[in-house]
C-alpha cells in the first residue's frame, strides 16, 4: 500500500513538473531579457524579448519591451514597428505613449497619414481604448440592455424610458466601433519602415524609377503586397513599391 | 488705253498696300555672352501696335525695360515704329537661339527672324577673369541639432555696381536671422582687385537629416564704360558714357546634415543648451548674522541657444530660505551666433546659526566641438552664520503677498531625454487571447436570444386575465359550487344563476353579475346561436330565477333537470 502510494505521489508530481516547466522557461527567458537589459546588453534583450512574441506570447507590455530594447540599440524602425504593435494592444499606457513619443522625435520624415485632430476628439473612445477594451465594454452593454429589458418584460413595464435608451446608445455605438476595428484590422494595414533609409520605388527591381526615399520609422499604408515586395502609401500623392525586408507589418 | 490705266491704277494700290503692311523685327546687341551676362533686344513694330510673346523663351530670363516709338517720313509717306526693349539673361552655356517671337498686330500674328546666340561658361571664380560674381559657404556642414552656424553670402564685383536685388534662400529646417551689419572689404584676386560684399545669416537648425540650402540669387546692373560703339547706345559711345547692364548671379546650393544629439546617460539633468558655455558663481557676503541675506549669483556664459538657459537648481543648505530674483540676461548676435550670458541671482536668508556649505552648481549641456554632453561646475563655498542681535524668535523674513510678487513660473522644458524603463512584471507574457468575430458576435447575440426566451416563456405561462377568462371561471366555480352535497335551494339556485350569467357575459368579454331574460337571449343571438337555443337557455335563466325568488321546494328530479341543462349550457359557453 505505502508503495503503491509513493508511485501514485511520484507519478503526479513529475506530471506537475512537466506541466509547469513551458510557463517556467517563458518566465526565465523574459527575466533574462530583462536582465539584459539592466546591464545594457540590448542585442540580447532583443534576443530575449522576440524569442517569446516568437513563440506566440501576444502581449502589449511584452512588445513594448522590445521596443524599448531596439530603440536602446539605435534601430529606430523596429522600435516603432515593436511600439506601434504595442500600441494596438495597450494605446492607453502612460509609459507606452511617453516612449512611443520621443521614438517620434528621432525620425527624419514627416508623418504622412496625418489623423484629423476633430476625428480623435469626436472619437475619443476608439483612440484611447485597446481594441479588447471597446469589445468587452460593447459585450457588457448588450448584455445589460437586454438583461433591464428582460427585468421591464417581467415586470411588465414601459420599454421605452431613459436607461434603455442610453443602454441602447451606448451599445450601439461600442458595437459600431468593435466592428469597425475588425474591420480597419483586417481591411486597413500599416507598416513601419525598418532601415536608416529605403527607396521606394516604381517597381520591382533596383533598377525600377527611384521615386522618393524614407527613412527609419516611418509609417505607411500597406496598399498591396507581392512576394518580396509591399506597395505602400505614404501620403495621397505618394505611393510605390518597397521591399518587404524594408518594412515591418504592423 | 482705259484697260492699260485701269492696270496701272490697280499695280500702284497693291504696292501702296504692301507698303502700309506691318512688320516685327528683332535685333540684339551681341551675339557671344558669358552665363548670366545680360543681352539686349529690341523688337520693332512698323505700322501697327503690338506685344511680344516670350512664352517660348526657356533658355532665357526676359526683363522689359521700356518701349518707345517713333514716326518716319521718307518720300512724303508717314509710317510709325515702336520700339520694345528687353534684357535677355541666358541661363545656361551653349549654342542658343532666341527662338521667333510672336507679335500679335490688329489679330494677325507676326513673327521675327530666329537669332542664334553663343553663350560661354563663366571662367572660374577664383581666377579673377570675372567682372562680377557670387559665393556662399556655411561654416559647419555636419551641424548637431539645436547648434548655430553661419551662412555667409559674398558678393565679388571688380566693377561698379548697382540697383542689386538679393533673394535670400529659404534656409528650410532651420530659423535664420540676418547680421544687420553688411560687411564689406577689398580683396586681390589673381591680381585683381574686387569688392567684397558679406551678409551673413546665423542658422539654428530645427530638425534632424540632410537638408538643402538652396541657392542664394542677386541680381544687379554692372556700370562699365563702353569699350565698342553699340547699336543701341547712340551717342553715348560716341562721348564714352558708362552703360549699365543687367546680371543674375546665384551661388551654388549647399548640403547640411544635421544631426541628432546622442542619448544622454541617466541620470544626467541635461539643460538644453547645445554651444559652447562656462558656469561661474559669486556670494557676496561669506559670513553673515541670522536673518541677514547674502546674494548667490550664477553666471552662464558662452555661444549657442544661451537664452534658453534654464534656472539653476541651488543646493541651498535646508537652514536657509532661498528667494530668486529675475534673471538678468545679455544675449548679442554676432558673426559667430548668438552668445552673452545670463546671471541667475538668488537671495539666501539663514534662519539658524552655524557653518554651512553651498554645494557646486551643476550644468549640463553638450559641447558640439567635443561631440558629447558635458557637465561643468561652480566652486562651492563655506558661510558662517553667526548669532542675530535680535532674538530668534524675533526674526521675521517677511515675503511679498503673491498678488506682488512677479511671477517667475516659466514653462518646463525636457534637460534631458530617454524612454521609461521596461515593464518588468510577469503579466508582460501573459498570454492575451484575442476575442474572434464570430465569438464577439456569438457573445452580442446571446442576451438577445435570452430575452426573446424569457419573454416566450412569459407569454406561454402568462394567467389570462381577460374578463372572458373571469366570467368562465366564475360559471365553472359557481356551477361546482351549486354541485356540492348538502347545499340549500337558494344556494343552489343562486349559483347556477351566477354560472349561467357568467358564461353568458364572458363570452362576450363583458363583467356583470345579473341579466335579464330578454338580455340573455339578445346576447346569446349576437354570438352565434340560433334563437331557439337562445330563447331555450334564457328561459333556463328566467325558470333558475324564478324558483329562487318564489321559495317554493325543489325535489331532486327538478334540481337534477335544472343543474343538467345549466351544465350543458355553461359547457356550450365556455368551451
Amino acid at each position: 500500500m505505502k508503495r503503491l502510494l509513493l508511485t501514485t505521489g511520484s507519478l503526479l508530481l513529475l506530471l506537475t513538473l512537466a506541466a509547469t516547466a513551458p510557463a517556467s522557461q517563458t518566465a526565465r527567458t523574459f527575466m533574462d531579457g530583462a536582465e539584459a537589459y539592466r546591464n545594457g546588453d540590448w542585442p540580447a534583450a532583443i534576443v530575449a524579448f522576440e524569442s517569446l512574441a516568437d513563440g506566440g506570447v501576444n502581449n502589449g507590455k511584452l512588445y513594448y519591451n522590445i521596443g524599448n530594447a531596439y530603440l536602446k540599440n539605435d534601430d529606430l524602425g523596429r522600435a516603432l514597428l515593436w511600439y506601434e504593435r504595442a500600441l494596438k494592444r495597450i494605446p492607453d499606457d502612460p509609459d507606452l505613449r511617453f516612449n512611443y513619443d520621443y521614438a517620434l522625435t528621432l525620425t527624419k520624415d514627416e508623418q504622412g497619414e496625418k489623423e484629423s485632430p476633430l476625428l480623435r476628439i469626436l472619437f475619443f473612445w476608439k483612440y484611447q481604448l485597446s481594441h479588447s477594451t471597446v469589445r468587452w465594454i460593447a459585450i457588457l452593454l448588450n448584455a445589460a440592455l437586454w438583461t433591464v429589458l428582460s427585468v421591464l418584460v417581467i415586470r411588465k413595464k414601459r420599454l421605452l424610458r431613459p436607461t434603455v435608451i442610453l443602454l441602447v446608445a451606448g451599445t450601439v455605438i461600442f458595437s459600431g466601433t468593435a466592428a469597425f476595428n475588425y474591420v480597419e484590422a483586417t481591411q486597413f494595414r500599416h507598416a513601419v519602415i525598418l532601415p536608416e533609409q529605403a527607396a521606394v520605388r516604381s517597381g520591382f527591381t533596383d533598377t525600377a524609377t527611384q521615386l522618393f526615399v524614407l527613412h527609419a520609422g516611418t509609417k505607411v499604408r500597406v496598399e498591396r503586397e507581392s512576394e518580396t515586395h509591399l506597395l505602400i502609401r505614404y501620403t495621397e500623392d505618394k505611393m510605390g513599391w518597397v521591399k518587404k525586408a524594408d518594412a515591418g507589418m504592423i | 488705253m482705259i484697260r492699260q490705266l485701269v492696270m496701272a491704277m490697280g499695280l500702284f494700290l497693291t504696292a501702296t498696300a504692301i507698303a502700309d503692311a506691318a512688320s516685327v523685327r528683332a535685333v540684339v546687341d551681341r551675339n557671344q555672352a558669358t552665363v548670366g551676362e545680360s543681352i539686349a533686344l529690341q523688337v520693332t513694330i512698323t505700322g501697327g501696335k503690338g506685344e511680344a510673346d516670350f512664352s517660348g523663351l526657356a533658355d532665357f530670363k526676359t526683363i522689359s525695360r521700356g518701349s518707345s516709338s517713333s514716326f518716319q517720313m521718307i518720300n512724303g509717306r508717314t509710317s510709325r515704329q515702336l520700339i520694345h526693349n528687353y534684357v535677355l539673361i541666358p541661363l545656361n552655356a551653349g549654342n542658343l537661339t532666341i527662338p521667333a517671337i510672336p507679335v500679335t498686330i490688329d489679330g494677325k500674328v507676326h513673327y521675327t527672324t530666329p537669332i542664334s546666340v553663343t553663350v560661354s561658361k563663366e571662367p572660374p571664380a577664383d581666377s579673377g577673369k570675372r567682372d562680377v560674381y557670387v559665393t556662399a559657404d556655411v561654416s559647419e556642414p555636419s551641424p548637431w541639432i539645436g547648434q548655430q552656424l553661419t551662412y555667409t553670402f559674398r558678393l565679388f564685383n571688380a566693377v561698379q555696381v548697382a540697383d542689386a536685388k538679393f533673394q535670400a534662400p529659404d534656409f528650410k529646417g532651420f530659423n535664420a536671422e540676418e547680421l544687420e551689419k553688411r560687411k564689406s572689404y577689398r580683396t586681390v584676386i589673381n591680381g585683381r582687385e574686387f569688392v567684397v560684399t558679406e551678409v551673413i545669416f546665423i542658422l539654428v537648425s530645427v530638425k534632424t537629416g540632410v537638408l538643402e540650402i538652396e541657392p542664394a540669387v542677386l541680381q544687379v546692373g554692372l556700370l562699365q564704360r563702353s569699350r565698342r560703339p553699340k547699336p543701341f547706345s547712340g551717342m553715348d559711345s560716341f562721348f564714352g558714357r558708362t552703360e549699365m547692364t543687367t546680371r543674375i548671379l546665384q551661388t551654388d546650393s549647399e548640403t547640411v546634415n544635421v544631426r541628432a544629439l546622442p542619448l544622454i546617460q541617466p541620470g544626467t539633468s541635461f539643460s538644453g543648451l547645445v554651444g559652447r558655455f562656462e558656469i561661474s558663481a559669486t556670494l557676496n557676503k561669506m559670513a553673515i548674522k541670522v536673518g541677514d541675506s547674502t546674494t548667490l549669483a550664477v553666471t552662464i556664459a558662452g555661444s549657442g541657444n544661451i537664452m534658453d538657459a534654464p534656472a539653476p537648481t541651488i543646493p541651498a543648505p535646508s537652514k536657509f530660505k532661498t528667494y530668486a530674483d529675475n534673471p538678468e540676461e545679455q544675449v548679442q548676435l554676432g558673426p559667430e551666433g548668438y552668445s552673452g550670458s545670463k546671471i541667475f541671482r538668488t537671495a539666501l536668508v539663514p534662519v539658524q546659526l552655524g557653518q554651512y556649505r553651498i554645494d557646486p552648481i551643476v550644468l549640463a549641456y553638450f559641447d558640439v566641438d567635443a561631440g558629447q554632453y558635458r557637465k561643468i561646475s561652480t566652486s562651492a563655498f563655506n558661510v558662517t552664520v553667526s548669532p542675530s542681535d535680535t532674538a530668534a524668535t524675533d526674526i521675521d523674513v517677511f515675503r511679498a503677498t503673491p498678488t506682488e510678487t512677479p511671477s517667475l513660473k516659466k514653462r518646463v522644458e525636457f534637460t534631458g531625454r530617454d524612454i521609461l524603463p521596461l515593464k518588468e512584471s510577469l503579466d508582460a507574457i501573459a498570454y492575451q487571447r484575442s476575442l474572434s468575430f464570430l465569438w464577439f458576435a456569438l457573445f452580442l447575440a446571446i442576451p438577445a436570444v435570452g430575452f426573446l426566451i424569457v419573454r416566450t416563456v412569459i407569454q406561454m405561462t402568462q394567467k389570462d386575465d381577460s374578463p372572458g377568462r373571469i366570467m368562465a371561471e366564475r360559471a365553472k366555480q359557481a356551477l361546482k359550487t351549486a354541485a356540492s352535497a348538502g347545499s340549500s335551494d337558494a344556494d343552489f339556485l343562486s349559483a347556477l344563476y351566477r354560472a349561467l350569467v357568467s358564461a353568458i357575459l364572458g363570452t362576450q368579454g363583458i363583467m356583470g353579475t345579473s341579466l335579464t331574460w330578454s338580455e340573455a337571449k339578445e346576447r346569446l343571438v349576437d354570438i352565434g346561436w340560433d334563437a331557439d337555443d337562445a330563447a331555450s337557455t334564457a328561459r333556463l335563466l328566467e325558470a333558475i330565477e324564478s324558483f329562487n325568488y318564489s321559495g317554493g321546494k325543489l325535489n331532486e328530479e327538478k334540481r337534477a333537470d335544472l343543474m343538467d341543462r345549466t351544465r350543458k349550457a355553461v359547457r356550450r359557453l365556455i368551451r
